[in-house]
Parts: C-alpha cells; structure tokens; sequence
C-alpha cells in the first residue's frame, strides 16, 4: 500500500510541474475587433500580453460578421479592445452573445479607443438620416489613421493594462513613450517626405480618410462612392472624371474593401491612376505594425505621384477655388 | 523665448564689459589679464550650459503643448456634445427619450404571378408584413426585446377570399445575456430554438417564401411561444464552441405550431437545441446543429416528438471578403405521434421533411440561390396524412442600399394531395426595408 504514495507524490509533483508555466506565464489576454488595434496593444505591451484580433486585415469593419467562434475568443479575454463610437455596429451583439461581464460596454475590461480623440466630420443633429448614405452618427470613426492618434490609442491601451497588471505599470507606461518618440519622429519624416504632395488634392473612394490627409496635407476632391456605403453609377463615375480633369487631380485612393474595378473606371476615364492604401495593419501584404502601415501609404502615394507626373517633381496644382 | 534668451546673453556680455574696462584702465598685469579671461571663459562656459538647458526645456514646453492641443480638442469635442445634449433635454424632446429603446421598422411587401389562378393568394400584391421592433438594455446584463407585427392574414385562399391585417406580438422577452458559468437566460414569447431558419423573422428570410418543412412542422411562420429558456456555453477541452439551450415552453398558445396543436398536446413543451460551431481554414465556418421537440400525451394523442438536424456552412474569398461569399444550409425535420382513429384503433404517424439552399454572392450587393423543399405534413387539420409536397425554387437578391433589398424568385411546387396531385409554377416578388437603427440578425442572414 505504502509503496504508491511516492508514485503519488511523483505525479502530484508532475501535475504541479506541468501547470507551473501556465502561472509563470500571467499574461493579459488581449482581444481587439482590428489588427490595427491589436499591432498598437502588442507595442503597449510586449511579452506581457498575448493579443489577438477577431477582423482580418482586408475586411470592412463595418461588416464583419460575428462568428460564434469570436465568442470562443472573447470568454477568455481579460481586454476588449475596439474602436468605440459606431465603427463596429457588430460588436454590441457579439459581446452579448459572450457572457462574460467585464467585457461588456462599461464593464472594466471594455476598452473604447476613441477616448480622447478629436474626431472630424461630426454630423449636426438636422443631418442624421439615412439620405445621406451610411453615415456614423458620432463622426468619422477612422481616426487611427491619424499617426498621432496612435499616441493617445498607445496611452488609452497603456492605462487599460496597468488596470489589470499594475505590477508592470512603469513598463506600460514607458512603452506608451517609446511609441509616442516614435510616431513623432515618423510624423515628422513622413510628412517632409510628402512635402511634393503638400496642399494638393486627391479623390478617395469612401470616406476613410480624412485623418490621413489632413496630417499629410492633402486635400480632399470628392469621392467615388456618391454617399458613404453607396455604390456609384455610371454618371457619377463620368461626372467625377469629368471633374478630376478640370482640376488636374489624378490620384484616386481605394482601399481593400471597396471595389477595385470601380476605382480603376474612375481613374481611366480621367487620365490619373488608382494607389491601394492599406486602412488597416495586415491590409496589403507587407504592412504588419502601425508605422509600416504610414510608411507604406506614403511611399505608395509618392511613388504614384512621380509615375503621374513623369519625373516632374512638381507639386500638383492645388486651384484656390472648387 | 529666443528673445528672451537674446537679452539675456546681451546683458551677460554687459556685466563682463563693465568689469573688464575699469581693469583696463589700472594696466593690469599679464596675471590679472589671465586670470580675468579664465573667468571670462567660464562665464561662457556657464551660459553655454544655460543656453542647452533652456533649448531642452523649450522642446519639452512645445511637445507638451501640442500633446496639451490634442486634449483640447477632444475636451472641446466633449463640450460641444455635453451642450448639445443639455439644449436638447431642456426643450421640446425631454430627457426621458434620451433612454428611448432602439427602435427599427420593417416592411416586407411584394408579389406574385402565379399559373394557379384558383388561389385567391396569388396573382396579386402583398403587404406580407410589417414589423416593429423595440430593444434596450433593462439592466446591465439584460435586454428587453418587444417585437410588434402587423401581418396580411388571408383565409381560405380557394373559397371566398378573405383579406385582413392581424396585430401580433411576435416576440416579446427578457433576455438576460450574462449571467455567471457562460449562462443565458431568456422568459416571454420567443422565437424557439429549433433548427436555424425558424429563429429567422420574415423580413430576413433569405428566400422570399419560409422553406416548406419548416410551416409543416412549426407552423406558417414558425414556432414562438411563451415560455422560458436556459441556454449554456458548455466547456469543452477542445476550445471549440459547443452551445446547448433547454427550453419549455406552451404548447398551446402562440402560433398555429402543426406539431403541438395537432397533436392537442398538453402543456408544457420541451425544447433542446444542441449546437457546434467550427472555423474552417481562415475564411470559412461550419455549424451543426440538432434539436428536439417533445410535447405529452392529451386526449386521443399519445406523447409526440419532433427531431430536427441541420447544417451550415459559410464561406467569404480571403481576398475580396464583402464581394463573394457562399452560403450552403439544410436542415431535416422528422416527427413521430401516435393517435386513436375513430375506431379507437392506434394509429402510428411518422412524417419527415428537409429543405437544402446553396447562395452565391457574385457582387457586392448581389446574391443568387437555389433551393429545394420536401415535406410531409404532421398536421392532420391542415393536410391528409398521406399528403406531401416538393418544390424548387432559385432566386436573385439585390441590396440596392443597405436597407433596402430586391428579391425575385421563380418556385415549382408540385402537391401531392390524397385525391389529385397538382403543380404551380409561379415568379414571387419581394421588396423589402428598413428604417430606424441597424437591427440585429444571424451571422449567416447577409446583412
């Protein structure tokens, strides 16, 4: 009888051996709706956390659908990290559907990015109706393409993990300032490095944009979509080349959700070319953090201008008046 | 700041003037000369140092107050919303609408051309539905869900026609979505668990029809009855999502349900509804799904059942996720009931049916389908026990906009009715919108 408790004991030691790394390793589980969000909490938080995404990169966070196997994701996460306002109208359903208070909206592990982001493009009550297409409510819910809204992003999701691991909160906070020196210091090399570009216009194809160009200088002609979420006609298509002629605007931007065809119509029919910026990390091959996602759309952005303009290095002519 | 600095350096420069001339003036020897310049050279030392560390305060000054504008803006943004919202409480809207439940209309419409001209149903249009839907949270965890429809009835399509518009309370319910242990709980009239398209309301039906097995078996429009139901996440050590929903509701009220009221079962039902959900690859999803329905014996009815199976598998193109997406469902319904027939002899019914669909997504806002139905009909008040129907039918739907669809459907319905057997070839419209806020649905119903 006596002789099966060391085989016990062995095993009991075995079984605590066996979960041991399980306790060393106390990350903070993180989950976010968009790799953007997540690339920005892995900065934040290094081996600390172990982050994942439900949106793949290409995808329209508008229109994600919220699989049962995100709430396989979400009972585990300490963190819900999403884009707050009316980005994700699939997000209040799926975090229903989890079960797991923390994660619901005002619970302490909900994390809402738009805190403390000045947004634009904010409707006025008297406009809130579905004539004008799919508009948010709030305002423009792309602000992570503001380089330096991701400092504020940085610092929300910063103070969010010291909530949870107040031990490593000097770390997350001198991470929150590693990332701050370093979008700063991009800021500043992008926007000289788009210089050639500066003040002049650009036709996007849906209203992603606006933080983007207003950070690199650029301006706004119209869109290919005729209202957000609507997909454009023929005579709109002509009257926006028409227009993009008159002037001298050549550059349309799309992004991977929007339809590819539609763009390259645009920019056939008015002589100018179409550049795929990536709207989100893992969007485009090739752009896996936050800064490769500014360096890659700039430099896609130059680099159509110089194909456009031959080798000119002239700016585009940016005309006082519409 | 730079001029600041500038004066600084010019008063500096000043003192050391003022105390260099009188030394001048005394010929100072070589000595004093030295040690005056080291002093000198000191001095510049020390302003020198002054200088870097003002440069440094100064770039911390500018970062601080562009860091400080960033969080301006956002307070004035905050301001401004706060301000709105204040003017707003204070006239005409009040505050009590400010916690107003989101509301969203339906309306469902449509129309048919149809070879059976006896039926009074067909070769008309139709107002098939309007709905109603309210939902706001009642406490953090719970939701009120209050769902009013008012819907064309029309009796006795084949005799004297008879069109009118009935009010019901399609759904109307406490929905505790988080409660400890992975727990949902879920009182008052709901939409019951069985199989996947009889969750659906009919403005998000992905045909323009209800697939036939599912109104044989549950009814016109399917099974919602008062009740209560418990549904559990249940843990498994393969991570994967296993969900099982205990239900019991009337078997009585409610709808017209073929299964509990022809069977004149007694109260209450039980409901089950076991489900699996899988991804597959990065892109695709598979749901299993089986259920169970068991209603007592009552009167002439011994006990009777009802098991469903159904199966779900969802694909979107990696590359172009919003443009092309493949939709395949089936589900399979088979019940069992035992009766006294009017020799008082036992009379053993069992009965089955199954529709399947495959939709394609060819376009942004284009889907194209095709749908086969078969179904027996438990229900003896509605059809002869030995009664059965097949029909195909294949489809286009059109999202004009987000909240407004185009659906047009050509169905063969071949009915085999105990003494004849005819068919119907008939081309079924539907328009079908929304307004109010973005309603919820099933991942797989399209948006």
């Amino acid at each position: 009888m006596n002789e099966s408790r060391p085989c016990r004991r062995m095993l009991a030691i075995a079984v605590v051996a066996a979960l041991m790394p399980s306790f060393a390793l106390a990350d903070v589980r993180v989950v976010t709706t968009n790799p953007t969000l997540a690339d920005l909490t892995r900065q934040i938080g290094g081996d600390q956390v172990r982050v994942e995404s439900l949106m793949r990169g290409p995808e329209n966070p508008h229109n994600v659908i919220p699989k049962p196997s995100f709430v396989m994701k979400l009972r585990k996460a300490d963190l819900f990290v999403h884009l707050g306002l009316d980005a994700e109208p699939w997000v209040p359903n799926l975090l229903r559907s989890a079960r797991q208070a923390r994660l619901l909206s005002g619970g302490s592990g909900n994390i809402d990015t738009s805190t403390g982001i000045a947004l634009l493009e904010v409707p006025s009550q008297g406009e809130l109706t579905r004539a004008l297409g799919d508009i948010h409510v709030y305002g423009n819910t792309h602000y992570v393409l503001d380089p330096l809204n991701g400092i504020v992003i940085g610092r929300t999701i910063a103070r969010a993990l010291t909530r949870v691991e107040p031990e490593h909160a000097s770390l997350f906070d001198e991470r929150a300032r590693e990332l701050e020196r370093s979008l700063r210091a991009l800021t500043e090399k992008l926007t000289q490095a788009m210089e050639p570009l500066a003040g002049g216009r650009v036709v996007t194809y849906h209203r992603t944009w606006p933080y983007f160009l207003k950070r690199f200088k650029l301006q706004k002609l119209d869109e290919v979509e005729p209202k957000p979420g609507i997909a454009p006609g023929p005579r709109h298509i002509a009257q926006l080349a028409e227009e993009m002629e008159r002037s001298g605007v050549g550059l349309v931007i799309v992004e991977t959700f929007s339809n590819q065809r539609t763009a390259q119509r645009v920019a056939d029919l008015s002589k100018g070319r179409t550049v795929l910026l990536a709207q989100e990390v893992n969007a485009v091959p090739g752009v896996e953090t936050y800064q490769e996602l500014f360096r890659y759309n700039t430099e896609a952005l130059l680099a159509a201008h110089r194909e456009l303009n031959g080798t000119s290095t002239n700016p585009p002519a940016a005309e006082t008046t519409r | 700041m730079r001029s600041a600095l500038a004066l600084g350096t010019a008063l500096a420069v000043c003192c050391i003037g003022f105390e260099a001339i009188p030394a001048e003036a005394e010929e100072p020897s070589a000595a004093t000369l030295m040690e005056n310049v080291k002093r000198l050279a000191e001095r510049v030392e020390e302003m020198e140092r002054s200088r870097t560390e003002d440069q440094r305060r100064i770039r911390e000054l500018e970062e601080q107050l562009e860091t400080d504008h960033y969080a301006d803006e956002a307070d004035e943004a905050s301001v401004v919303e706060a301000e709105a919202t204040a003017s707003e409480s204070g006239t005409a809207i009040g505050q009590g609408n400010l916690l107003n439940p989101a509301i969203t209309a339906f309306l469902d419409m449509g129309g048919s051309w149809s070879s059976d001209k006896d039926n009074k149903a067909r070769n008309r249009f139709t107002l098939r539905e309007a709905e109603v839907d309210f939902r706001a949270a009642v406490t953090p965890r719970a939701d009120g869900v209050l769902v009013i429809a008012i819907g064309e009835e029309i009796e006795d399509p084949f005799d004297g026609v008879e069109i009118d518009f009935k009010f019901e309370l399609e759904e109307g319910y406490l929905d505790v979505h988080t409660l400890p242990w992975d727990f949902a709980l879920r009182a008052g009239k709901f939409r019951s668990a069985f199989g996947r398209n009889n969750l659906l309301h009919t403005h998000d039906l992905p045909q323009v029809t209800r697939p036939l097995a599912v109104q044989a078996f549950l009814g016109p429009e399917g099974l919602a009855t008062v009740g209560a139901s418990l549904s559990w996440l249940v843990p498994n050590p393969w991570d994967r999502y296993v969900e099982l929903a205990a239900q019991v509701v009337n078997a009585d009220g409610g709808s017209e349900s073929p299964i509990l009221i022809g069977a004149g079962a007694r109260n209450p039902a039980v409901l089950s509804h076991l489900k699996l959900f899988q991804d597959v690859g990065d892109t695709g999803s598979l749901e299993l799904g089986t259920s169970f329905l068991y209603s007592r014996a009552s009167g002439d009815f011994d006990d009777s059942y009802v098991l469903g199976a159904d199966a779900t598998y969802m694909w979107r193109d990696p590359q172009k996720p919003d443009f092309r997406s493949l939709l395949l469902q089936g589900e399979f319904f088979w019940s069992r009931s035992d009766f006294l027939d009017q020799f008082e002899d036992i009379i053993r019914d069992d009965n089955w049916g199954v529709y399947v669909f495959g939709q394609y997504q060819f376009a942004q806002n284009w889907y194209a389908g095709i749908r086969y139905d078969y179904t027996d009909f438990p229900n003896l008040e509605v059809r002869h026990q030995t009664d059965s129907d097949w029909a195909i039918s294949s489809y286009v739907t059109w999202y004009l906009f987000e909240a407004l669809r185009l659906r047009l459907e050509y169905q063969h319905l071949d009915r085999d009715h105990v003494d004849r057997n005819d068919t119907e070839d008939a081309i079924l419209l539907g328009l079908t919108f929304y307004i109010g806020a973005h309603p919820p649905h099933p991942y797989w119903v399209n948006r």
